[in-house]
């Protein structure tokens, strides 16, 4: 999932960090909850514990970057002490990587492929939409890797935003606007990471209006039954 | 203001000055002066001014011993009433010119002559004494006057004159002359110090010019009619008439009383006067139509001295005959008086103690032509001569003296005092004219200065008048504690008690307890005969249980007429003696010092703590029934709530409770429990609290016990403004393992529906020292749990779904759920709800503002969720062991927390349960069950908020 400050900065292609977050089961199975690149360097970097580690390495399998994983025990409350692990960090890109590894001390967790920065485009026409509508967003975008997602927000101010979307991208996302927002200025935004690598594409503004109330009572007079 | 004379003096006017006693000295030492400078101007010396003097105030210094005198009477002094009626004699005798003065006041008022001599007296004339309208519309200023004399000060004048006569109009005649010739002699000083209070010097000469063309020859100068210099005055300078207290009447000194000859004034203020005394002489000479003209009759009374035997041929009781034997019996007869018909004689015997009248008719006056059929206690028809009388023994006849007495002579006295009080009647309304309303002895409202006689003289007892007839009568027979009594009465174990009885006609008593219980009569037995007295003490009664304690008393004579017996009843209970210790103010937490901080809004309890002073009585150490009310004083406006009941459990309408000896905490009913409506829990407040219980410990058989109600007042509770949090829901949908391992929650939906997450949230609430600012449902989002899967649709139709086992899965979706709250910038705390059974787990992010629990309808899954919701709001486990061996990790140890360990030594009180949590409780952040905020647990969460 794609952190907020990279929505707010509003930047599109670069790539500077890594960050990445989930859960090590007890397989040693690493179910992911953040997986994506940013440009940002606000991002800490996590003091891990020692045991886990993050590695960048090139096509020699060569360790390009090195840093440390946090991990905790979720504090779950009331049931037996968890058997996982929860890890989060985040690792600074160098040219060349072609793959991340999560690493507990010497054994590889997880490898995850690091691809060419991805292409995204986006159509959308609509500058007026209505609450009673729904319309499809179209989507192009490079070929994907393994562990690709697209998210999608709506951009409802600077600071808010409110996810539509997230998992395996697609061509099209038809939007129900009936449980949005109205108002004016809104945005579409996707974020396509794919290859740890992660692009942005805004759509053009528009407005969402409220379903027009005749229309509504009019339909809902035709919708009763006689008599 | 001085005012210059012509002569050069300039004597002050005199000030106003407040009546302090008869009249005003003050006032009067000025005049001398202002007759000293009127006399120089016309070259007369002072000496001459000076003799004026003197014979102006005779008259009212033989007035103020008059008054002196009469004060005393009114007082009560017997010797005053000889004194003054003496010298009121002697003053008549001396004073021959006197005679009639009152009358010719009245008449000379009445005609509207103003002056003799033919000058301008305003008003006079017109204010007739029988006016209605006078004699209140003077009276509304009389008592203040203008003149020297208080106008009021004359009323207990004429009352002690009508009382010196014994309020004999015959013989108040001549007193009441006296004094009327007195003040009206007096006017003529009060005329002169009115016009020199007026005018000064001035006025003095215009009273003098205005003497000398009407004839006056009082200023003694030339009249035109006569020669020149001072009037005789006898001998001016022998000074007053003698006052002479010894009750022989005056001696004198020659003295001439102006009044012989007194003229009318030519001065308002003191016609008004004297129209008020007018009216008030007229009233007591003329005016009270039913005055009786004759003296009081004597006291009417009661003879026997003619009864020479009496015998009861049949037996001595009701209904039997008795003979009167004896001489000058006479004829009993009727007369008429005041209209009624009434017998002339008639007999008098005990009747139940008291004298009563036998009203007696022969056979041959029974069929008198006059018919009249005469009124009275007992009417009997029976023989009576000259010499034998026989009577019919009435109904409950007892003891004494047989004799006769005259309702005639009663109805003739009561006829005189009826019409001397009616008369007294008008004289007070006279009065009102010169002040306040006449004051005579023993005279009140409605008047009754006489009293009338009332029931039958006794006869005297004599060697042959005293009978013994009648059955023993009780009068009465009283239980007693303390100052109560009665035929039943209540008693505490505390108690003195006792029996009090009056019986008469009675040869013997004998007292008894029928009853097995109570105290032994005195000297330990349960029956005394003839006990000394007319009372026995059975002490203190020290009952232990609710029973009836009865007692008799038997009174006997030799008549042969039966006995008399009456029993009284103790109904032995106990006084519970209620008190209201203190009150608890909760939302759910709270020490016994209400140190815990009350939030304004938060759903509250008062719980009452309330004691009493039973032990050991029926076998307990408790009362029941107690119930009460309390009501809250808003303090910021002032007003009261109404009153409001409790909620505590049990049928009764309102609930009551047991009240143990020591009340449990623990025991929700063992205070009385108030819900407080949210609206009145705002800034400062007063509860005042009223407990009671009806009817405590009655005895079997009874509905008679202690009733007690007491209140109490308790001020000074603050509630603090809430730093309120927003809290949005996001109910779960479960998919339940087949297995069993994943189950619905009991008693809630799936998912849950908004009430029970709104209910859940609300009771969660408890635990967390704010309110809730609104607590809604996460709109858009629809969340599914499955063993192995987790999904959330999105607004706007997206899904996130992730293959993943529950327990796994549970932490992803907090998280990415926190991840989505991050996103919309939303300050609320979203609470993940998830309707699973079993569902001991929870998670949340220290501080956040996101938790994930199940949802349950217990205490302690609602605790739970405060638990998770402590969590959002800072706070950290303790590690608490519990007893099952679980331990919160992380967070404080308990020694580092403090406060008892992490163990809740208050006890928290379930508002929504209304129900005391009761055994040991644990705080809010440890694993253990049940928990609950502890008071320090509370401030740390305030804090934290405070903070934010």
């Amino acid at each position: 999932m794609i952190g907020r400050d990279l929505l707010i900065a509003g930047k599109t292609t670069e790539i500077e960090t890594i960050v990445f977050g989930g859960f090590l089961l007890a397989d040693l199975k690493f179910e992911p909850v953040q997986l994506y690149s940013t440009h940002s360097a606000d991002i800490a970097p996590p003091t891990g514990n020692g045991e886990y580690f993050a590695e960048l390495r090139d096509g020699t399998d060569r360790a390009l970057q090195r840093e440390p994983i946090a991990a905790e025990r979720p504090l779950v409350c009331g049931g037996k002490a968890p058997n996982f692990w929860k890890l989060d960090g985040s690792i600074a890109w160098r040219e060349g990587a072609v793959k991340l590894l999560l690493m507990k001390k010497d054994i590889a967790i997880r490898a995850f492929q690091v691809g060419p920065p991805p292409e995204l485009s986006l159509q959308w026409s609509a500058k007026a939409v209505k609450r009673s509508e729904k319309h499809e967003l179209r989507m192009r975008y490079s070929r994907q890797s393994a562990d690709a997602y697209v998210q999608l927000f709506l951009e409802v101010t600077a600071t808010k935003y409110l996810t539509l979307a997230l998992g395996e991208p697609k061509p099209a996302y038809v939007i129900d606007f009936s449980s949005l927002p109205a108002g004016q200025e809104f945005r579409l935004v996707a974020a396509y990471t794919s290859g740890l690598r992660t692009v942005l594409q805004r759509t053009g503004r528009f407005s969402i209006a409220e379903k027009a109330k005749s229309a509504k009572s009019k339909s809902s007079r035709r919708a009763t039954p006689a008599g | 203001m001085a005012r210059k004379s012509k002569a050069g003096i300039a004597p002050d006017r005199p000030k106003s000055t407040a009546f302090t006693e008869f009249y005003r000295a003050d006032a009067l030492s000025a005049l001398p002066g202002g007759l000293h400078a009127a006399y120089a101007k016309r070259g007369r010396a002072a000496a001459e001014a000076d003799i004026v003097f003197e014979r102006l105030t005779a008259n009212l210094r033989v007035l103020r011993q008059i008054h002196a005198a009469a004060g005393r009477i009114l007082a009560g002094d017997a010797q005053a009433r000889v004194e003054l009626r003496a010298n009121l004699d002697g003053l008549a005798s001396r004073y021959p010119a006197f005679r009639g003065a009152a009358a010719r006041l009245v008449k000379r008022v009445a005609s509207g002559k103003s002056s003799g001599g033919g000058g301008s007296a305003p008003d006079a004339g017109v204010l007739h004494a029988r006016s209605p309208g006078f004699g209140m519309g003077a009276g509304g200023q009389a008592g203040m006057g203008c003149g020297l004399i208080s106008r009021a000060g004359m009323i207990p004048v004429y009352a002690g004159v009508a009382a010196a006569y014994g309020y004999d109009r015959d013989g108040w005649t001549s007193g009441l002359d006296v004094v009327a010739g007195l003040s009206g002699g007096h006017g003529a000083l009060e005329s002169l110090n009115h016009a020199f209070e007026r005018d000064g010097v001035a006025g003095v000469d215009r009273a003098i010019e205005w003497g000398e063309s009407t004839g006056d020859p009082t200023y003694g100068f030339s009249t035109g009619k006569g020669g020149g210099g001072l009037p005789d005055l006898g001998d001016p300078r022998g000074g007053d008439p003698e006052w002479d207290s010894t009750g022989r009447g005056l001696g004198g000194s020659g003295l001439r009383i102006p009044g012989e000859d007194f003229r009318p004034p030519i001065d308002r203020c003191e016609l008004v006067r004297q129209a008020c005394e007018a009216l008030l002489l007229d009233t007591l000479t003329n005016g009270p139509s039913d005055m009786p003209a004759s003296q009081r009759p004597a006291v009417p009374g009661a003879w026997a001295h003619n009864i020479e035997r009496i015998e009861f041929p049949g037996g001595r009781c009701a209904g039997q005959k008795m003979i009167i034997h004896g001489h000058d019996f006479g004829t009993p007869s009727v007369v008429r008086i005041g209209g009624r018909a009434v017998p002339n004689t008639a007999v008098v015997m005990m009747v139940g103690g008291e004298c009563t009248g036998i009203h007696v008719l022969n056979p041959e006056r029974w069929t008198n032509a006059q018919g009249d059929i005469i009124p009275g206690p007992v009417g009997e028809r029976m023989l009576w001569t000259d010499t034998r009388i026989e009577v019919k023994l009435p109904a409950h006849v007892t003891e004494g003296p047989v004799g006769f007495y005259s309702p005639s002579a009663i109805a003739m006295y009561n006829l005189w005092t009826s019409n001397a009080n009616s008369s007294a009647g008008d004289i007070m309304t006279a009065s009102r004219c010169l002040g306040t309303p006449m004051t005579m002895p023993a005279l009140t409202a409605p008047v009754e200065i006489f009293q009338p006689f009332l029931g039958v003289p006794c006869p005297p007892a004599t060697k042959y008048n005293v009978i013994a007839a009648g059955p023993p009568i009780i009068r009465s027979f009283t239980a007693r504690a303390g100052a109560q009594f009665g035929r039943e009465i209540l008693i505490d174990p505390a108690d003195e008690i006792g029996l009090a009885w009056s019986v008469i006609n009675a040869d013997h008593v004998a007292v008894r307890r029928v009853s097995t219980a109570g105290p032994a009569l005195p000297g330990g037995v349960d029956r005394l005969d003839d006990p000394p007295g007319s009372s026995v003490s059975l002490g203190v009664s020290g009952h232990d249980i609710s029973i009836n304690f009865v007692y008799q008393l038997i009174a006997t004579n030799a008549n042969g007429c039966g006995d008399a017996t009456e029993e009284v009843i103790f109904h032995a209970s106990k006084r519970p003696r209620l008190t209201i210790d203190d009150i608890e103010v909760t939302h759910g937490i709270q020490t016994r010092t209400n140190s815990v901080k009350l939030i304004a809004g938060k759903p509250t309890v008062v719980r009452v703590y309330a004691g009493h002073g039973v032990e050991n009585f029926n076998g307990t150490n408790t009362v029941s029934g107690v119930t009460g009310r309390l009501r809250v004083l808003r303090q910021w406006d002032g007003s009261w709530s109404p009153w409001l009941f409790p909620i505590n459990s049990g049928s009764a309408s309102p609930p009551a409770i047991t009240l143990p000896k020591t009340v449990n905490r623990m025991q929700t009913d063992d205070t009385l429990n108030f819900q407080i409506p949210t609206d009145l829990c705002t800034a400062m407040v007063s509860f005042e609290v009223e407990i009671s219980v009806d009817n405590f410990a009655a005895p079997a058989g009874t509905t008679i016990g202690f009733s007690e109600k007491v209140d109490k007042r308790f001020d000074g509770f603050t509630f603090h403004p809430g730093l309120g949090i927003a809290l949005k829901f996001a109910p779960v949908t479960i998919v339940p393992d087949p297995n069993g391992v994943f189950n619905v929650q009991p008693g809630i939906s799936n998912p849950p529906t908004d009430d029970e997450c709104r209910r859940f949230l609300t009771r969660t609430m408890q635990h967390i020292p704010t309110n809730a600012d609104s607590i809604s449902k996460l709109e858009n989002f629809a969340i599914t749990l499955r063993m192995d899967s987790i999904t959330i649709d999105l607004p706007g139709g997206g899904r996130i779904q992730r293959a993943i086992s529950f327990d796994i899965g549970g932490n992803i979706l907090l998280e990415v759920m926190t991840f989505l709250h991050q996103q919309v910038d939303d300050t609320s705390i979203w609470a993940i709800l998830v309707p699973t059974s079993p569902g001991p787990w929870g998670r949340a992010h220290i501080p956040g503002n996101d938790y994930i629990c199940w949802i349950g309808t217990g205490a302690s899954d609602e605790a739970s969720s405060a638990h998770e919701l402590a969590h959002c709001l800072s706070q950290e486990h303790i590690g608490l062991r519990c007893g099952n061996g679980d331990r919160a990790s992380g967070g404080d140890t308990p020694e580092e927390w403090g406060e008892d360990g992490g163990r809740v030594v208050d006890v928290p009180f379930d508002v929504a349960r209304n129900s005391a949590v009761s055994g040991s409780v644990f705080d809010l952040m440890t694993y253990c069950q049940p928990k609950w905020s502890s008071p320090q647990r509370w401030q740390r969460i305030l804090d934290y908020l405070g903070g934010r």
